[in-house]
């Protein structure tokens, strides 16, 4: 029984995600363990945001995300 | 330089996508993939505000989720003042059928399916006469809109809903692609190339509109 707890608390762990703007677009981002920010989603209603490279998923960015103006 | 202009420059359609569940009030477990009632109503705001989009694509897969964030999206859809064209793929669910019919023309791809069941509340239920009675009230909101914004009778929605032989176990109907647009829910059976030229037909009547009334 514990042992479920400890996977299912894991499995919340991984799965969570903070949002920030990068970019100009609001960007669902995982916190990986060696301090890189991987993009989950980009949250838009523009397609053309979808083709580009940097918000694929999966993309790992090493800087901090927050945009600094 | 050229940076900027890319920036500036954006798309005549916009695309929105409303998928897993619908999330309203209610914060869901990381689990569950939502689609958050703070994104999409801003959103909206600013498709309606910016004068260089032109139209709107919504594509649904959804199971449903939050009544009140559902209604409100599709009321938002519904008097976005532009050209709005729905698409349903996959799955457009409980609430996923009140946004599927608030745009001006639905689609559904042939494999999707819907399912039509009374609403339903998590949590404490108080089981007292007014909580049916809120139900109710609930429930009728959802098919005015649904009856307001496709060609079904309030009696055959009402009938599907509440249809106790179609799904296990539950109360409501499944209805499949061709079958939502016998019923009059939505309005044709395509895909993504037929929404985006219907759209843009769409949006060629609403410019024509536009000038035939700045003419005059």
């Amino acid at each position: 029984m514990s042992e479920n707890i400890g996977i299912n608390s894991m499995d919340d762990a991984v799965l969570k995600t903070e949002e920030a703007e990068y970019k100009g677009q609001i960007v669902q981002y995982m916190k990986m363990d060696d301090g890189g920010n991987k993009i989950v989603r980009v949250i838009s209603t523009d397609p053309k945001v979808y083709l580009k490279k940097e918000f694929q998923p999966g993309k790992v960015i090493k800087e901090q995300i927050f945009e600094n103006k | 330089m050229e940076n900027k202009k890319d920036e500036d420059k954006t798309s005549e359609i916009h695309c929105l996508t409303i998928v897993g569940q619908i999330e309203g009030h209610v914060m869901l477990p990381p689990q569950n993939k939502t689609t958050k009632y703070e994104h999409v109503i801003p959103q909206l705001v600013a498709i309606n505000q910016n004068d260089k989009i032109k139209g709107l694509l919504v594509v649904l897969n959804t199971v449903g989720g939050d009544v009140e964030a559902g209604l409100a999206i599709s009321e938002m859809l519904s008097s976005l003042g532009k050209p709005v064209v729905s698409i349903v793929f996959g799955g457009g669910h409980s609430i996923g059928v009140p946004l599927a019919v608030a745009s001006n023309y639905s689609f559904i791809s042939p494999t999707s399916t819907m399912t039509l069941h009374p609403i339903r509340m998590n949590g404490t239920v108080i089981g007292v006469q007014q909580t049916f009675e809120y139900f109710d009230k609930m429930q009728d909101l959802i098919i005015e809109f649904v009856t307001r914004k496709s060609k079904i009778t309030k009696e055959r929605l009402k009938q599907l809903i509440l249809d106790t032989a179609n799904i296990a176990k539950d109360v409501g109907t499944v209805i499949i692609g061709e079958q939502a647009v016998k019923e009059g829910i939505i309005n044709e059976v395509g895909g993504l190339d037929r929404a985006m030229e219907k759209l843009k037909e769409l949006i060629n009547e609403n410019k024509n509109n536009i000038e035939s009334r700045d003419a005059t």
